[in-house]
């Protein structure tokens, strides 16, 4: 970490030490924070960090004195907080730079830097940090200011105050799995005398067990309790969903066991029902553990930061966003989203509307225009006043309309709950109606006909069919990068006939640009003259140019101007080099100076073009009049001379036109974008012929384009990409987010696919296809089984042994039956 | 013959401890992250540093 090849790297964070080198205990570091973290772990004789982290610290995060002011606020610190109890409070982080085992080591130690700190525990998976502190001797400020100057900034996000996460629901349903496990084993242990005994078992034991048998089922009606609770909610809605029947099964199964276990005329059907709830309970957490490690229900809140910088006299007071209020002067630094409508007071403004609109290309503002909330600043910090109060801004607005826009479960029911409906009414028919027959002959078997009808015809196939096939389904589509936000998806991917695609970030990639330099050939002196420039902006392009230019080296720059809207000018080495348009590249004017006057007349620029030849230079560039923004074109000069463009085209994905050409089979394909019509022919290129493709569409366009298709009744799938098609996605009957990382924003979709799974969407569709023709057939199978039991029991011939074989059977054939078929269509789709 | 309902009330006693620690390892949240204990435990925790300012 210290001297090799002349260069100096920090003992600390590892970085070549570049513009200061501080000596201290034969170590050197390069810069004041980098010393103090190390200072500061010395003196707490923590020094071992840097055998466990080997030389890759964190560099210290620098931040204003009065940055987390806001985190003295009562009520955002309440929010913020677990909970508080006796002095003692609980907050947890979440801090993405938790990457080795030295952080872990490191923020479980936190105690030795803070007194007030009683224990502080990470969640490594989750990176997450809860950390349990005495309200007497510290506060939430202090330890946020510790972890920053350790490098460790916890993410501090609007929506952590907003809503609480609530991890109960999961643990109840834990735990009731537990309980439930608990009285099936022991119920079945205490079925084996009865099933073996025959009528020889010793009436004593017999009651013994019965006892036994209820006070179990009082634990499994504990654990059912939940499929009671929504059975009741939708009798009460006057709705039937599949609980209802679950319901009456476990009831009627339960009142008859506890009457025959009373009476002393046999074991009851306790180990039937416990085992109906431990199969339902595994099919429900096997389903949530599939999607609960992405979240689909994050709005915009978790991308704007908890406070801002409000400007009162010559004072910067950071307060929360709560608080702006209309007429505030607020501070927005670069990269940071600007939260609240307002007009511009700084000169200018580079806003990036990307998160709102998908446009990337920045958006000049000049003072006294108004900008949206959404938008990125860029560059320098800016200057604004809020004309509105946060809660009315046009982002939150934006996301409210898009959160209403769908309620979808009017116009398509879920097929086990049609089923259950009619499965319902049927069965409580037979039910009857075996009563009423019985009823004149004999009053005991009709009662008799009556609950065993409700208990063997229990619905078990069909509630456990679909949990357990769309489980397995999703979980193979998890495994392939294709996250579904319920089970349920799986049956509404296998009705649609038209796919609509966006085509920007969804057919082409957003961050792998194709870059060519088209001119003279570039040497390595001029790439390292252009890398030099385009480093120091922090544009789209330039950086993209950038990265194209990642292997070549840098020189120190002498003088850098910026001139947005037009490009760079860098003066390195006494080599003047211009970039960006070709008005800007080509001004041969000596002094620099000229140029803000701007006006230069444009007979004498043709002149000094026409004297430069460029071999590979077609009509349009040469007018300056490029494709719309289908790709963009980057000029350089080197001292007055020019040497070519970069031209910089969004690629397309791989293996495009076989998944096009798979999915036009069976599909109507239809693309949208905003692309203007003049890059036609190059989209056409990457294509299958056939193919509708819609031109200048806004996302407001794209909306509409989908409401058109639902109006004419046409089930869709649109594929888009996060927020700027997130009210395509949400008006869609099925709306696919395509994402480069799950975690990013998705307002409204139904599922998010990764950017490189696209080409594995008609496998996809397949497997969902073939999944819903699984759970058919095992409806069918559970028909046989009921058609089979009811007959047995409407002639009040259901003996407790036909009961204890037909339904164990049936439960456990049918799931058997999901999981297997299904994870053997996922394996002939060469999905696993 | 009697003895059986011992026996079953026995295993149902046992039975009824394992689930009792289940639920409190549940509530404890010892399932909520099953990783970082295991980094945890390999961790030495001696902080006899080589430094002369401790």
């Amino acid at each position: 970490m210290t001297n090799s090849k002349d260069k100096i790297y920090c003992y600390h964070c590892g970085d070549e030490c570049r513009t200061e080198i501080i000596k201290q205990d034969d170590k050197y570091f390069c810069c004041n924070g980098c010393l103090f973290v190390y200072n500061l772990l010395s003196n707490k004789g923590m020094s071992d960090f840097y055998d466990k982290i080997d030389g890759k610290g964190l560099t210290p995060k620098k931040f204003d004195e009065k940055e987390f002011e806001f985190l003295e606020d009562k009520k955002i610190v309440e929010a913020l907080l677990d909970y508080s109890i006796n002095g003692k409070a609980k907050v947890t982080f979440y801090i993405p730079e938790i990457y080795c085992s030295a952080c872990i080591w490191l923020l479980e130690n936190l105690h030795r830097f803070d007194n007030g700190i009683v224990e502080s525990r990470v969640n490594f998976p989750k990176k997450e940090l809860s950390i349990v502190f005495a309200e007497s001797s510290t506060d939430v400020r202090r330890i946020v200011e510790l972890l920053n100057k350790l490098g460790y900034s916890p993410k501090l996000n609007l929506s952590d105050v907003d809503k609480k996460r609530s991890f109960s629901v999961n643990k109840a349903l834990l735990i009731k799995l537990g309980v439930a496990g608990f009285a099936f084993g022991n119920v079945m242990l205490l079925a084996f005398p009865a099933y073996f005994s025959g009528n020889q078992l010793d009436k004593n034991i017999s009651i013994a067990i019965g006892i036994l048998n209820i006070i179990l089922s009082l634990a499994v009606l504990y654990s059912a309790s939940d499929y009671f609770k929504s059975a009741f909610r939708s009798l009460k809605l006057k709705n039937i969903n599949i609980d209802i029947p679950i319901s009456l099964g476990i009831l009627v199964l339960f009142l008859r066991s506890v009457f025959e276990i009373a009476t002393n005329e046999g074991p009851g059907y306790i180990d039937s029902m416990a085992g109906l709830v431990f199969f339902l309970l595994i099919g429900k957490v096997f389903q949530q553990k599939t999607f609960h490690t992405i979240s689909f229900e994050r709005d915009y809140k978790s991308f704007l930061p908890l406070s801002t910088i409000r400007i009162e006299g010559d004072e910067q007071i950071f307060i929360p966003l709560s608080k702006i209020k209309t007429g505030d002067t607020l501070k927005i630094r670069n990269n940071e989203i600007i939260p609240v409508d307002s007009t511009l007071k700084s000169d200018l403004a580079l806003i990036d509307y990307s998160f709102v609109t998908g446009e990337s290309n920045p958006v000049e503002i000049l003072k006294g225009q108004k900008i949206y909330s959404g938008g990125k600043v860029i560059g320098q910090n800016i200057i604004i006043e809020a004309i509105k109060d946060f809660n009315q801004s046009y982002l939150t607005n934006l996301w409210n309309d898009y959160s209403e826009i769908k309620s979808r479960d009017s116009y398509i029911s879920k097929a086990t709950d049609t089923i259950a409906k009619y499965f319902t009414v049927i069965i409580i028919l037979i039910a009857l109606a075996s009563f009423f027959l019985w009823l004149p002959k004999d009053i005991g078997t009709a009662f008799n006909a009556l609950t065993a009808v409700l208990l063997v015809a229990c619905p078990c196939a069909i509630a456990l069919t679909t949990p357990f096939t769309y489980g397995t389904a999703m979980r193979i589509f998890a495994k392939n990068s294709f996250f579904l936000k319920n089970s349920y998806i799986v049956e509404y991917l296998t009705k649609p006939n038209t796919i609509v695609f966006d085509k920007t970030g969804t057919l082409t990639k957003m961050s792998d640009n194709k870059i060519s330099f088209i001119g003279k050939k570039l040497d390595s002196f001029s790439k390292k003259l252009i890398k030099t420039a385009v480093q120091n902006s922090v544009h789209p392009l330039s950086s993209a140019i950038n990265n194209f230019l990642n292997d070549s080296e840098t020189f120190d720059i002498t003088l850098y101007d910026e001139i947005p809207g037009k490009g760079i000018y860098a003066k390195v080495e006494g080599n003047e080099i211009r970039i960006g348009k070709l008005d800007w590249v080509r001004t041969n004017i000596a002094n620099f100076e000229k140029i803000y006057a701007s006006e230069v007349s444009s007979s004498s620029i043709n002149k000094i073009y026409d004297n430069v030849s460029l071999p590979n230079f077609t009509e349009p560039e040469k007018n300056g009049e490029f494709n719309g923004n289908y790709e963009s074109t980057v000029f350089v000069s080197i001292n007055n001379d020019l040497i070519g463009y970069f031209q910089i085209i969004p690629e397309f994905r791989e293996n495009l036109k076989p998944t096009l050409e798979e999915l036009k089979k069976n599909y109507k394909i239809l693309i949208i974008t905003g692309d203007k019509k003049t890059s036609d022919s190059i989209i056409k290129q990457y294509i299958p012929n056939g193919i509708e493709v819609y031109y200048n569409q806004l996302p407001e366009d794209k909306v509409n384009f989908i409401n058109n298709l639902n109006q004419k009744g046409i089930p869709n799938i649109m594929i888009g990409d996060g927020l700027n098609d997130a009210g395509a996605l949400k008006a869609a009957y099925l709306g696919i987010a395509v994402a480069e990382n799950t975690t990013n924003f998705t307002p409204g979709s139904d599922a998010i696919i990764s950017g490189e799974m696209i080409s594995k969407i008609p496998t996809f569709l397949k497997l969902a296809k073939k999944s819903m023709l699984i759970v058919y057939i095992s409806f069918l199978i559970s028909a046989i089984y009921n058609t089979i039991g009811i007959s047995f029991a409407v002639v009040g011939l259901l003996t407790p042994v036909i009961a204890a074989i037909l339904m164990p059977i049936s439960s456990v054939s049918v799931v058997l039956f999901t999981v297997l078929s299904v994870n053997f269509s996922g394996k002939k789709l060469k999905l696993i | 013959m009697f003895v059986i309902v011992i026996l079953m009330i026995a295993s149902l006693i046992i039975a009824i401890i394992f689930v009792a620690s289940f639920v409190w390892a549940v509530k404890t949240d010892q399932f909520e992250d099953t990783y970082t204990p295991s980094i945890r435990i390999l961790q030495d925790n001696n902080f006899t540093s080589n430094n002369e300012q401790e």
